[in-house]
């Protein structure tokens, strides 16, 4: 490498994380919603909007505190070679996890609405890839593929906004049908879509800007996160009754499908197709914090060389679970280690941080 | 490489008969005694290499009515070099300037510069046409294309420096750059691979191309090239390097972005509202070029109900006789299409019509008539032809035409999910180009809205401040 | 080297999968026969019979497309389907009609059941299918073939369109729309109803739906008001009226007029009075370009203001005479359950909707006034 890693612009950052953040929940997010929150879907969404807002500002609290490191060099900073390279492996276990477990509900959806016969293997290697091929790459080339890629969230909100001629605000009333309880409930059904900003805990040194200026930026992508899921969930409340709600697993394509565009019958086709490859920016994000880890973890340079294995890791796990039973506990798993790895174990380093200030002063 | 260091002989004949020796006694060297202050010297020139009048008027009258004077003082228009080393000389000789030997000083000998010169003139270049603007461009003298770009751009901080490459037959690179504005970084990287070029003789610019290129696995050029002064001079201007070749008319560009290879200078001497649609277009013409036919065989093997029903059935009539599958229609096609290009290329103009009637008629119609092909396929390639046509550089257009093949497996494979995989590697691909350290899809990625009044569109000329924005910084 | 060598391999492996597999949801339109329209019916044995038209693609470029019809009776429309694609030459496929004709029996049974399938396979179409009501079986006038020069799935496409045009039903109920109404307990839907008179296909008016089953019809006119009283239209609303303009002098003349292309006002407000009962307020003005009047005297100030008040009453009596059909036969097509839903939740959760719907009461007020009697008063 005759240069050095540059570094990515604030602007990059917002629209990386949006990347990372909106995959393949937001497809289904009306539809697990409708299940407890009813009406008031949206309200719970902005309530996990506001939720992970303070996770965020708790991650942030952390990172300040290690300029120029990131999760993993933390990890060792804080527990110490062999608790740290513990640490890391979970972390690396659980990247692999869920990005794998976006993987197989990307091949899930794919299966469902366009490629109902090609194997799932062959669907899986695509998406391998594609993955592999972009996150072997450095940092600023997956920013620079990120925010292009930002451009076809264009045709997607257009797609979804033509929804808004067949919506009825009947069917989203009453707002509060569900009751309070259920909508917060609710907002636990949105997990699954929101995960994928801890990527701000991988990418946070290597922004060129001030500590204060990150977090308005990912603040920023998150509040557009959730206007955007608060829109789609508004959108399908609107469009569907709950009880077509109950029936149909991904809304958000069947809207697509249902819209009559002129030039073109089945919009849902190009809808799904422009979607994977905003999928693959997900799915590389998680692709690119395990190998990351991995290079921590044995102190390598690059994380070159361990692409290949992430790789194999990724599709042989979304390439295991068949039935609907296997996946759905995938899906559990993901969302409880999400718990786990995105909001405790970086609220117990940030405790420890707190404690640790002073003697980690000192030994710097 | 020894002989090299050959000096010069004392004697006049050890001198010419080395020279002789040297170049194979070639019949074309030759040797005329004269007489300078009294005492025999001798004057050796190639003949195929001279300007014979400039000798005769300049060389040998001088030195017949001259008589004794001072040889500086003799050849006041030629210029006049000593040299002691006789391999140099032989060097020289082949370029064009004679020798010439006295007796009274056998420590040195003189080179005199009497190059023959046969230009072509100044000509537009053909593949870059414009409408409006300078209607000249480079020919193969360098220094005839270094006195355009100057006469373009008349600063002090235009900057050339020389570079000779080849170890048999060497050959001089210029490398351009304004002082001022080029990214030093840049400048850096270009002369530091311009040095590290071992080869043996550099053929075209294409060489200089390869060896500098940082992907050159990528099907995309990450040079611009040029044969405009006016396009040339915009560059420089605007911070970039020029790297030209003794003896091509090409002047190589970098960096470059992407969007580069859809500028013509004719966008700027347009009115800004037409540039920018005619810039629309092109960039239109990218999609289109190869995307076009990928997304009739995904349609057409995949997804045929996205279709309109009227169109449904139209397509569907057109097909009914074809009996191979879309993918070989398309590339069927495809190749006869690109037959027929490379044949019209290779023809004189004359003959060269006689490829449009047989491409045009009797395979164009034909084809479909025995019913290998459909006509909405014919509609389709015809487009793509059209559209590839559309992008200035002809590099760029070659490269985007040879993309169209991997995109129709893909299509034909997995439908729109194919061409959506396609793709995708594609752009990453392109993220990840980058040419002598600047990001090839600049203003684009890494996003720069403010590039974009440049890149997509031509905003009016006061709008676009600065220097493309990314030049100079980082 | 190496790079170039993993390129290579790439490609071979991309060519060869290309080549000796690939060929998983591959389905070449040239193969494809397409099932333009469809038609349901019950058979008596509670079966259901399929009915379809084939386009069989032309064998010259220029030549047009010619069809078949073909049925089958299946346990299910898909059931049936397969015992179809037995029986026709090539590919049967059902990606992409433009009419589904439910035959009234069947409709009478419930469109449940029938619909499934199209709700089910993402490969159906459902943006732009429209259905239908035929008054006796589908497979009559799919088995008609042939309407003058165009062929039956066409006709009834380009029918149905004209009619949507004409306000007789509008907007148009597609698979989508339908398939939001059957599973919406406060919201029932109607659909076009034709019927074969002689050698022609007639529209009937519209065939009313409770829940998911037929329950009514109503007439042309009165299928236009519905349209109005739902607050759309498709461009043109024209009746035609026999209006008493002199009572001293009984000279009756007939006016046709449009209301379909001015702008209307539409008032739709449901109500909960204390005690629980549901009031619906119904109103709508119209403006009424004349286009033709057979009266004897000019269509001036005086005599417009007479129409007006003439013309209101007869449109007010016939729109509370469609409230009264559409309250018999249970459909609720306005969604006023929607209504009470979204704003009375508590109210419906207590009543039964589909016993109440029919004690609703509707306070219908039309109003007429002319804008325009054309280039001559």
């Amino acid at each position: 490498m005759d240069q050095a890693e540059k570094k990515m612009s604030p602007k990059q950052l917002f629209l990386f994380i949006i990347q990372a953040q909106i995959g393949v929940g937001v497809l289904s997010i009306p539809y697990d919603l409708s299940k407890t929150a009813k009406g008031g879907g949206g309200i719970s969404v902005v309530i996990a909007g506001a939720i992970t807002q303070i996770i965020i500002l708790m991650m942030w609290t952390l990172l300040r505190k290690f300029p120029g490191m990131n999760l993993f060099q933390i990890c060792i900073r804080l527990g110490g070679p062999v608790i740290g390279r513990l640490l890391i492996a979970c972390y690396i276990g659980y990247f692999i996890l869920l990005g794998s477990n976006v993987l197989l509900n990307a091949y899930m959806v794919l299966q469902r609405w366009i490629l109902q016969s090609t194997p799932k293997w062959v669907v899986l290697l695509l998406f391998c890839i594609m993955t592999y091929y972009l996150a072997k790459e450095k940092l600023t080339v997956l920013a620079r593929f990120y925010s292009l890629s930002s451009l076809l969230f264009i045709p997607l909100i257009i797609f979804v906004s033509y929804g808004l001629t067949q919506a009825r605000i009947e069917y989203m009333l009453p707002l509060t049908e569900a009751g309070l309880i259920n909508i917060l409930k609710g907002t636990k059904d949105t997990t699954i879509s929101m995960y994928g900003f801890e990527m701000f805990m991988i990418v946070f040194p290597f922004i060129d800007a001030s500590d204060s200026k990150k977090l308005k930026m990912i603040s920023l992508s998150n509040l557009f996160v959730t206007l955007f899921y608060t829109f789609v969930v508004c959108t399908c409340l609107m469009v569907f009754n709950q009880t077509q709600l109950a029936m149909i697993p991904e809304p958000v394509i069947y809207l697509v499908k249902s819209l009559n565009f002129y030039i073109i019958d089945r919009a849902d086709i190009l809808f799904l197709s422009i979607w994977s490859i905003t999928l693959v920016c997900s799915i590389a994000s998680y692709f690119y914090a395990a190998a990351d880890g991995l290079a921590v973890l044995f102190s390598k340079k690059n994380h070159q060389m361990f692409d290949p294995f992430v790789s194999v890791a990724f599709f042989l796990i979304a390439l295991l679970p068949t039935t609907p039973m296997a996946i759905d506990r995938i899906n559990k798993v993901s969302e409880f280690a999400a718990y786990a790895f995105v909001a405790v174990i970086p609220f117990l380093m940030m405790l420890i941080s707190l404690f640790v200030k002073k003697k980690a002063g000192g030994a710097v | 490489m020894t002989s090299s260091e050959q000096t010069i002989y004392p004697s006049l004949d050890g001198n010419i008969s080395y020279i002789r020796d040297k170049l194979c006694h070639t019949d074309d060297l030759k040797v005329r005694h004269l007489t300078y202050r009294g005492q025999s010297s001798a004057l050796i020139y190639l003949e195929s290499t001279v300007d014979p009048t400039l000798i005769e008027r300049n060389v040998i009258r001088p030195l017949r009515q001259g008589g004794d004077e001072d040889l500086s003082q003799l050849f006041l228009t030629l210029r006049l070099e000593t040299e002691h080393k006789l391999d140099q000389g032989t060097q020289s000789l082949l370029s064009g300037n004679c020798l010439f030997f006295t007796k009274d000083d056998m420590k040195q000998f003189y080179v005199l510069t009497t190059p023959a010169k046969y230009e072509r003139s100044i000509t537009e270049p053909e593949n870059e046409g414009i409408i409006r603007g300078a209607h000249n461009g480079f020919i193969e003298d360098l220094t005839v294309n270094l006195y355009q770009i100057r006469q373009q751009i008349s600063s002090t901080d235009l900057k050339v420096h020389y570079h000779n490459i080849g170890s048999t037959a060497p050959r001089k690179v210029a490398v351009m750059y304004m002082n001022n504005l080029a990214d030093p970084a840049v400048i850096k990287k270009v002369e530091g691979r311009l040095k590290g070029i071992t080869i043996d003789s550099v053929i075209s610019t294409g060489f200089i191309q390869e060896f500098m290129e940082d992907q050159p696995f990528s099907i995309f050029p990450q040079f611009l090239n040029t044969e405009r002064p006016d396009h040339t001079g915009a560059y420089l201007l605007d911070g970039h390097v020029v790297i030209m070749l003794e003896g091509d008319p090409t002047a190589l560009i970098v960096p470059v972005s992407f969007f580069c290879f859809y500028q013509t200078p004719d966008d700027y001497s347009n009115r800004w509202m037409i540039a920018s649609f005619v810039r629309f277009i092109r960039l239109l013409s990218f999609i289109t070029a190869f995307q076009l036919p990928a997304f009739y065989i995904a349609i057409v093997a995949f997804h045929s109900n996205i279709l309109p029903i009227q169109l449904f059935f139209t397509v569907q009539g057109s097909l009914t006789r074809v009996p191979y599958p879309p993918l070989v229609e398309a590339m069927l096609l495809e190749l006869i299409f690109e037959l027929l290009r490379e044949a019209g290329l290779r023809l004189p103009s004359r003959v060269g019509q006689t490829i449009g009637i047989v491409g045009g008629l009797v395979i164009g119609d034909a084809i479909v008539k025995a019913g290998f092909v459909s006509y909405t396929m014919i509609i389709v390639v015809a487009l793509t032809a059209i559209s590839s046509f559309l992008i200035p550089s002809n590099e760029m257009s070659s490269a985007i035409r040879i993309l169209r093949f991997p995109l129709m497996i893909c299509a034909s494979i997995f439908g729109f999910i194919g061409i959506a995989f396609g793709l995708t590697i594609l752009f990453i691909h392109l993220c990840k180009l980058e040419s002598f350290g600047k990001p090839y899809l600049s203003p684009l990625a890494p996003l720069k809205i403010k590039g974009f009044k440049d890149a997509f569109l031509r905003f009016p000329i006061w709008t676009i401040r600065g220097r493309h924005g990314e030049k100079k910084h980082n | 080297m190496k790079r170039g060598r993993g390129a290579l391999c790439c490609t071979m492996l991309g060519l060869s999968t290309a080549l000796l597999t690939g060929c998983w949801d591959r389905e070449y339109l040239k193969d494809l026969n397409l099932a333009y329209s469809v038609g349901f019916d019950l058979t008596k044995d509670h079966k259901i019979k399929e009915t379809v038209e084939l386009i069989i693609p032309p064998k010259t470029e220029q030549s047009a497309t010619t069809n078949e019809i073909h049925s089958a009776v299946g346990l299910s429309t898909r059931g049936a389907s397969n015992i179809l694609r037995a029986r026709v030459r090539g590919n049967m496929r059902v990606i992409k009609n433009s009419v589904q004709l439910i035959g009234r029996s069947l409709a009478e049974e419930g469109l449940k059941a029938p619909m499934d399938v199209n709700f089910r396979d993402p490969r159906n179409p459902s943006s732009d299918v429209r259905l239908v009501v035929t008054e006796n079986d589908a497979s009559e006038i799919i088995g008609m073939k042939k309407i003058g020069e165009l062929q039956i799935g066409e006709f009834l496409t380009q029918k149905i369109r004209s009619l949507e045009k004409m306000s007789l039903f509008y907007p148009p109920e597609t698979v989508n729309t339908v398939f939001r109404a059957l599973t919406d307990p406060g919201q029932d839907f109607v659909l076009p109803y034709i019927g074969v008179q002689g050698s022609e296909i007639v529209a009937k008016g519209v065939a009313l739906f409770h829940d998911q089953s037929f329950s009514g019809t109503l007439g042309k006119d009165q299928s236009i008001m519905l349209v109005l009283l739902k607050g759309k239209s498709g461009g043109n609303a024209r009746f035609t009226k026999t209006v008493n303009l002199d009572t001293s002098k009984p000279i009756r003349g007939s006016i046709s007029y449009n209301v379909g292309n001015k702008k209307r006002k539409h008032e739709f407000h449901v109500s909960v009075t204390r005690n629980g009962d549901v009031h619906v307020t119904l109103s709508l003005k119209l403006q009424a370009v004349i286009e033709e009047f057979t009266g004897p005297q000019l269509l001036d100030d005086k005599a417009v203001k007479r129409v007006n008040r003439e013309l209101s009453s007869i449109m007010t009596q016939e729109a509370r005479e469609v409230v009264r059909e559409l309250q018999q036969a249970n459909c609720d097509i306005f969604g006023v359950g929607r209504q009470l839903m979204a704003y009375h939740p508590k109210l419906w959760k207590r009543i039964d909707w589909n016993k109440e719907y029919r004690n609703v009461q509707f306070h219908t007020q039309v109003q007429v006034s002319i804008i325009d009697t054309g280039v001559i008063q």
